[in-house]
């Protein structure tokens, strides 16, 4: 578990180590903390455009005290599992493009302009709630249902943006983006944990037939 | 009386905004003395800054947000600016304080007339200007900055000389085309100073009404 001061004190300290500025993108509860929207989680997600920025964040973290750990204890064997690294009972998941079953689309990238810069060549760009939403939706933790309730409770959104996000991943490949996120929304709904327009539902559905 | 962490986080996320102590007093419905209390403890666990309005009169910023060492951009601008920008996408920096030369660089970058006329603002508190010299050759800036320095001088009180380097960069480069600063605007009331840097100002007088009160 890592705290919002943590994280901020951990992100200073690779930045100063950092030789040249290395913008990775923020996800999951990294994301959300950095919106202020909780103030702790379980691990660090980052997700890189380059393979050369992802070593160069592993060397930092290496050079602050940070030890490998296998991904697969985690992840399973799945495809697209993170880089790991584990500092002071943090975790580092880091990703390249691919976050398991989810692509860090084209969109997703130009969506996350909220930037972050952290001591000096560390900028770090969070995704934007929408994208943090449909990423939680195609895992089956219950934390991130929690998330997904948050999100919704605290900010207004936008639902055009997480339909249209949920298509494109079906057409990069990830073809149960929209049976994932209906499902999950259907069951908020249900729980009555947060009101989801049923036209969004309808839409969702009608994608999946058509 | 709430107790613990996670009860002031609670209390800190249902009061997210700006307050005084009258204010808070009335929206949790206490006394000054509990109001009071409130404060010292949700300042204890960080979710508060503390800025001074008319009259040295307190004002509490309650957020989470506060909890990290950050300012944005757009924060500082709005430090000295007569117009208050709000950022849908905003850029902030963790851990150390940007400079106003930097500020002046990143308003510009936006491109939007309303960081244009806050950014004139900025002028009366650069110190440095050799970074803001060495930023804005770096983004290619320096003309539009010469020329909206010009601008800041007729408007802005209390602006200090800019040292010769700088005009005589701009000069070198006079002889270039004219460029825009925010295409395709243009001005009507500082039409001398466009022609002299050959640089479009995106302003007339009517858009800094707010400089004059």
């Amino acid at each position: 578990m890592i705290d919002i001061k943590q994280q901020e004190e951990i992100f200073i300290a690779i930045g100063n180590i950092l030789e040249k500025k290395i913008v990775a993108y923020a996800i999951g509860g990294t994301a959300m903390m950095l919106k202020s929207i909780k103030d702790s989680t379980l691990d660090v997600d980052f997700v890189f455009d380059k393979e050369n920025d992802r070593t160069k964040i592993i060397l930092a973290l290496k050079k602050l005290g940070a030890k490998e750990s296998d991904a697969t204890l985690t992840y399973g064997l799945n495809k697209n599992i993170p880089l790991m690294v584990e500092i002071n009972n943090a975790r580092f998941d880091l990703f390249l493009n691919k976050i398991v079953t989810s692509v860090f689309s084209e969109k997703m990238k130009n969506r996350a302009n909220e930037i972050h810069e952290f001591g000096e060549n560390l900028i770090v760009k969070a995704a934007d709630i929408h994208d943090i939403i449909l990423m939680k939706s195609s895992t089956s933790r219950i934390k991130d249902i929690d998330d997904i309730t948050l999100i919704i409770e605290k900010n207004p959104i936008n639902w055009d943006i997480i339909i249209d996000e949920a298509e494109n991943q079906v057409n990069l490949g990830h073809e149960t983006a929209i049976i994932s996120l209906g499902e999950k929304l259907e069951k908020l709904n249900n729980q009555k944990r947060v009101i989801i327009p049923q036209e969004v539902l309808d839409k969702l559905w009608n994608i999946l037939k058509n | 009386m709430i107790k613990g962490y996670d009860k002031y986080k609670e209390l800190a996320t249902h009061l997210e905004g700006v307050y005084t102590i009258e204010t808070l007093c009335k929206r949790l419905k206490i006394d000054k003395t509990k109001a009071i209390y409130v404060i010292y403890r949700l300042r204890k666990l960080g979710f508060i800054k503390t800025t001074y309005g008319a009259g040295k009169k307190r004002i509490y910023s309650i957020s989470l947000k506060n909890k990290q060492r950050r300012i944005s951009y757009t924060e500082i601008i709005n430090q000295v600016s007569p117009i208050q920008l709000a950022s849908s996408n905003p850029h902030y920096i963790h851990g150390k304080t940007p400079s106003y030369e930097e500020a002046l660089i990143y308003a510009l970058k936006q491109e939007d007339i309303r960081y244009v006329i806050a950014s004139l603002a900025l002028f009366k508190k650069i110190t440095n200007w050799s970074s803001l010299y060495t930023l804005a050759k770096k983004e290619k800036l320096i003309r539009k900055i010469i020329a909206l320095y010009e601008v800041s001088k007729r408007i802005v009180k209390k602006i200090k000389k800019m040292p010769d380097r700088f005009i005589n960069q701009a000069k070198k480069e006079k002889s270039k085309s004219f460029i825009y600063i925010i295409k395709p605007y243009s001005s009507q009331d500082f039409k001398d100073i466009e022609q002299k840097y050959k640089v479009y100002i995106p302003l007339n007088l009517s858009d800094l009404e707010d400089y004059k009160k």
